[in-house]
């Protein structure tokens, strides 16, 4: 009988409230189209300003509500939408790795049907399982990479031992800036040393080989910066580090090229703009073997819940934002990013540049496993980084903790 | 206690005046190096540190509730310090209240970039609800338990007692997973039924404890007169319970206004937060934004220290009674 | 981007009315149809004695009911089931996701859930203690070895505190008033910006934590970097936010103390200490103990502050278990294992009903409270 009360309660409420929602889908014609984005304020506010130049052109009155979501909470805020059957928003921009969950709860639409994926020739199988498309690109790369003030840092530095040299020299000449910071104890930071030595996430047959010499080296070399360089700060996330960049307090830092239009932003960035940002491929180790980011892209899925105006309103704008000509120009050249199609020049030098980042990278898989990769590395790096493991063990350990993970 | 201290000062004042003196010039001397200190190095730190040591000399008790004291009031400076920085300042070593050209931006970006004042609204709607709920649920059944010896009375004591022990995972998952299966993620009314859970226990305790402190005479008196029980529990004892009353309403207040856990786990989207959700994202986000923090935490904070240091005593005897003394 | 002003705008002013107002007007006409239609029935039908108590107390009760009995028992039946983020589609009453499994709710999920609390097995055998979240450190042992500690430092820095506070303040001495105003703010803060402000303070380069060790040529630590530091901080901001309750609590047991016993006692010729171990102490037990239980309850429990701190990290090692319950359920580093994490709540929960039933009856402190 209380259940009931609740429940009574409940559905009187959510009528009330809902009342006006669906007086306004009703109508046919202009879309009110919800979108979640993993992607920075700037980077947002380009789509933001194309869907207006979109609707403006094919739907007028259609309107884009874009909330941004951090990459965890994204796929977390998804993911309970499928416990509650309720609140996806029409479509979702974020990075290729929450597409494997969310395929292995059912909660992602196909999309070959919906679009001409022969448009995109770049990077579709990262969001590919089993043949099945489920996300589109909206442009290559999300690379890490080498980012420099060229008022500090005359040129990139080619080398680690290069870049300990210029992140000391700047903190001699000026003991109030930094010379070298990145966000430390963030597993996507660290896989392209991992990457760098040789090693890999997943073996020939997909199982976890993360208990190896690469995995061991690359853990001690992130502690030697930290502890026997000390070329980097004692704490530092992506706040530190980027906040620190933007404000002309940070040298040289390791990010990913999403943050470019940020930069290129002399509001956001005064201390950095076209001139002063230079963009290049990470430092070679001695070996002459360089850190290798992970690339893929960001993608748009559509979560299952959304149908008919919405998704037709949802297809129709996506497949004008990817394929446009003119629309994917000013895309790449808002966001610093590269397209994710054929045929669009990039004349810009720092895209030229991130380019030649780009290709230094490795493809990411679109296994479901690698999340419990991220979960396993986590910890093991914040030992490592805090000097209290040592990396022989953080590599057995995030082995062994990444196995148990996927027993579940 | 107090003829303790009788007793030492008494020793102190047969040892004669000129101890004291002896303990103030040397006060006195400590707070001067520091101040000699601070205007040799410009770090005002030295004068703190010299006048608290001097105090610390001359009256010691003093010296340790100022010391004291500063340390509890201390993040309300910080916060209020940062609020007023500039962007470009945020991340910087200083300890100044007042910093170099304060600036007020932090606050006007709370209203032009921030549904901050949105946050807040939800929260009171909520808060407010919750506290009125609970009250009223809570007056009722307080009174039952503290005027009736009926079967079932000293388990349900112990049952109110025990919902204290309940670790919050243990009530949030269900309550997740009802709410979610409910439909009601994101809607603050599952947010509401959720806070009452843990309101109505709480509330019924104080106020039990309230009642049982005025004498049942009162009631029987006015029974006699030919009120019947219930009139008379309108007519007096909620009347005399005022404070109680109020006391209750203010702690489901308290409770509810800067509640985050259920709240990050029910509220998933930014137009429908709470404030401690949205002043946690400032934080916790992309774009980290100290001084927008600073500035709601300010905004969020400075009513209630007033409306608690105005009626602290008030507020204290009410949970002192209700919690602790039977 | 933001409508209105700080996102109020006349609609979302209504919008959230429009659900809280309708709310409150059900809850107040079911309370009195509840309360009429009781009293009638018991007080006519069934001629109870005590019909008017039951009647008042009928409204708690459906709320305790539905709110705290129904999702308990809603969370022992949790533990039957394998719901995590990869089946919530099969337990969503309006299933957009896939379902992969063949029942919901079974024993054999149960036994499954319970035993990885404690054990790790493979092919029958246990071969290792089970790991509550990622790292080696998380096993129950370790979680519960922390808590006990965690509890411990708190309620006794806390006590100590407080009594050191109280009999201070309970001197005759001026200020009085004031002194205690400011040294009850931390009570009155709200916790989250307690908490977010304390974290920034701890902040290797700008926090002020570190500026003031500075001033004494200590080098910067990094607090929240190494899970023995960041403990320390969290014990720290506990302690500083649990003292005002116990100087409030302890002031107010000394100032009902009479001075008569102190004179009596000094006639005697008890010296000060012998005052504080005879008449101070034992006159206290009584606010002392439950006190202190209720601390030791409310320190085992608190959530927040952890999670919002350090949210158990670094390399987990903050947690106490009622967090690493939180994280498992919700955290970011697992699976949201929400069958697994309530057969671990009730575990907790067991620990703590039977720690309070050896206490309160060792101590007898909460005697006069249900018994009066």
């Amino acid at each position: 009988m209380k259940i009931k009360f609740v429940v009574l309660m409940v559905v009187a409420l959510l009528a009330l409230g809902s009342l006006s929602a669906v007086v306004a889908q009703d109508a046919m014609g202009p879309y009110t189209l919800v979108m979640w984005s993993q992607d920075g304020d700037t980077n947002n506010a380009v789509i933001a300003g194309l869907f207006e130049q979109w609707a403006a052109e094919f739907a007028p009155g259609s309107t884009l509500e874009i909330v941004q979501k951090e990459t965890e909470t994204l796929r977390n805020d998804l993911q309970t939408a499928g416990l509650a059957g309720s609140g996806l928003p029409d479509f979702f921009l974020g990075p290729n790795d929450a597409i494997g969950p969310l395929s292995d709860a059912g909660l992602l639409q196909p999309l070959d049907e919906l679009f001409d994926m022969s448009m995109y020739p770049f990077n579709l199988g990262a969001a590919q399982i089993a043949g099945v498309t489920l996300g589109v690109p909206t442009n290559a790369g999300n690379h890490l990479m080498l980012m420099y003030n060229k008022s500090l840092v005359e040129t990139a530095p080619d080398t680690w031992a290069d870049l300990i040299a210029a992140a000391n020299a700047v903190e001699e000449a000026d003991p109030e800036i930094q010379g070298f910071a990145y966000n430390l104890n963030e597993p996507f930071w660290f896989l392209p040393f991992v990457h760098g030595f040789g090693g890999s996430t997943f073996d020939e047959e997909g199982n976890f080989s993360m208990d190896t010499e690469a995995w061991v080296n690359a853990y001690q070399f992130v502690h030697d910066l930290k502890f026997v360089e000390e070329v980097v700060p004692a704490e530092c996330d992506y706040n530190c580090a980027s906040d620190a960049f933007k404000a002309g307090t940070t040298a040289i830092i390791l990010n990913g090229d999403w943050a470019i239009g940020e930069y290129l932003d002399t509001e956001v960035s005064p201390a950095l703009g076209p001139d002063n940002l230079g963009v290049a491929p990470w430092p070679a180790y001695e070996d002459g073997n360089r850190p290798q980011p992970f690339t893929a892209g960001k993608f748009i899925s559509i979560p299952v819940t959304t149908a008919d105006a919405q998704l037709e309103g949802t297809v129709a704008f996506v497949t004008w934002l990817t394929t446009d000509a003119a629309a994917v120009e000013v895309h790449a050249l808002g966001t610093g990013r590269l397209p994710a199609i054929a045929g669009i020049p990039v004349e810009d030098p720092i895209l030229q540049a991130s380019q030649a980042a780009l290709e230094t990278g490795v493809g990411m898989p679109a296994n479901p496993a690698l999340r419990c990769m991220w979960d396993s590395v986590r910890p093991n790096l914040e030992g490592v980084m805090s000097d209290a493991l040592d990396a022989a063990t953080a590599a057995s350990e995030s082995q062994i903790s990444a196995e148990l993970c996927l027993e579940g | 206690m107090s003829s303790l201290s009788e007793t030492t000062s008494t020793r102190k004042r047969q040892s004669g005046l000129d101890w004291m003196q002896i303990r103030l010039i040397l006060g006195g001397i400590i707070a001067v190096i520091g101040l000699v200190l601070a205007l040799l190095s410009n770090e005002w730190g030295y004068l703190l540190g010299g006048v608290l040591l001097g105090l610390l000399a001359w009256k010691w008790q003093h010296g340790i509730l100022v010391a004291y004291s500063i340390l509890s009031v201390f993040p309300v400076l910080r916060i209020i310090a940062i609020s007023l920085r500039p962007t470009s300042a945020l991340l910087s070593r200083t300890i100044e209240i007042i910093p170099a050209n304060a600036t007020l931006a932090s606050y006007s970006a709370l209203f032009t970039e921030e549904n901050f004042l949105l946050w807040v609204w939800q929260s009171l709607a909520i808060t407010v609800t919750v506290s009125i709920i609970g009250v009223v649920v809570a007056a009722t059944g307080a009174y039952a338990f503290s005027r009736w010896r009926f079967a079932g009375r000293r388990p349900g004591l112990i049952f109110l007692m025990t919902t204290q022990m309940i670790p919050a995972g243990m009530l949030i998952i269900p309550i997740y997973v009802i709410v979610a299966q409910l439909q009601l993620t994101n809607q603050i009314i599952g947010l509401v039924l959720a806070y009452i859970t843990t309101a109505v226990p709480f509330s019924i305790w104080i106020l039990k404890g309230y009642y049982d402190t005025i004498p049942p005479d009162l009631e029987e008196a006015a029974m006699v007169d030919g009120c019947n029980r219930m009139e008379a529990f309108y007519r007096i004892i909620l009347p005399l319970s005022t404070p109680a009353l109020s006391i209750v309403f203010l702690f489901n207040f308290l409770g509810a206004w800067a509640e985050f856990i259920v709240a990050k786990v029910i509220l998933v989207s930014n137009a429908v937060w709470t404030w401690p959700l949205g002043l946690n994202d400032f934080i916790g986000n992309f774009n980290t934004d100290w001084g927008k923090y600073a500035a709601g935490s300010v905004l969020v904070t400075v009513p209630v220290l007033l409306l608690f240091m105005w009626q602290s005593k008030y507020l204290i005897s009410g949970l002192t009674l209700g919690s602790v003394k039977s | 981007m933001v409508q209105g002003i700080g996102g109020l705008t006349g609609e979302t002013l209504f919008a959230t009315l429009g659900q809280i107002v309708p709310l409150i007007i059900v809850v107040v006409i079911f309370i009195l149809a509840l309360e009429f239609a009781l009293y009638n029935l018991l007080s006519k039908v069934f001629k109870l004695q005590n019909a008017l108590a039951y009647t008042l107390l009928s409204p708690a009760a459906v709320a305790i009911l539905v709110f705290m009995i129904y999702p308990l028992l809603f969370n022992v039946l949790l533990a039957f089931s394998d719901l995590k983020r990869d089946t919530f589609g099969c337990y969503s009453p309006v299933s957009v996701a896939t379902c992969q499994l063949d029942h919901l709710y079974g024993l054999d999920y149960a036994i499954d859930n319970f035993t990885k609390v404690f054990f790790r097995i493979r092919d029958g055998q246990i071969v290792d203690w089970g790991r509550l979240l990622t790292t080696a450190g998380s096993t129950f042992p370790a979680l519960l070895g922390r808590t006990v500690l965690w509890t411990f430092f708190n309620v006794i820095f806390h006590f100590s505190g407080g009594l050191a506070l109280a009999l201070i303040l309970n001197q005759k001495i001026r200020l009085k008033g004031i002194y205690r105003s400011l040294i009850v703010i931390p009570w009155a803060l709200p916790g989250v910006i307690t908490f977010l402000t304390w974290k920034q303070e701890f902040h290797a380069q700008y926090g002020f934590v570190n500026i003031l060790l500075g001033g004494f040529g200590i080098a910067p630590i990094s607090w929240l970097d190494n899970p023995i530091y960041a403990f320390v901080a969290i014990v720290f901001v506990n302690v500083w936010l649990g003292i005002p309750f116990y100087m409030v609590m302890l002031l107010g047991g000394l100032q009902s103390i009479s001075p008569e016993y102190y004179e009596a006692a000094q006639m005697d010729g008890a010296g000060a200490w012998q005052q504080f171990r005879f008449i101070t102490m034992p006159l206290l037990r009584p606010i002392l103990i439950p006190a202190v239980t209720l601390d030791v309850i409310w320190t085992f429990n608190k959530l927040d502050l952890i999670v919002v701190m350090t949210n158990g990290g670094p390399q987990e090692g903050t947690n106490i278990l009622v967090s690493a319950l939180y994280n498992a359920a919700f955290g970011t580093s697992a699976t949201q294992r929400l069958g697994f994490a309530s057969a671990f709540s009730i575990i907790i929960f067991v620990i703590l009903f039977i720690f309070a039933i050896v206490w309160i009856t060792t101590s007898g402190g909460l005697k006069e409270i249900y018994e009066k």
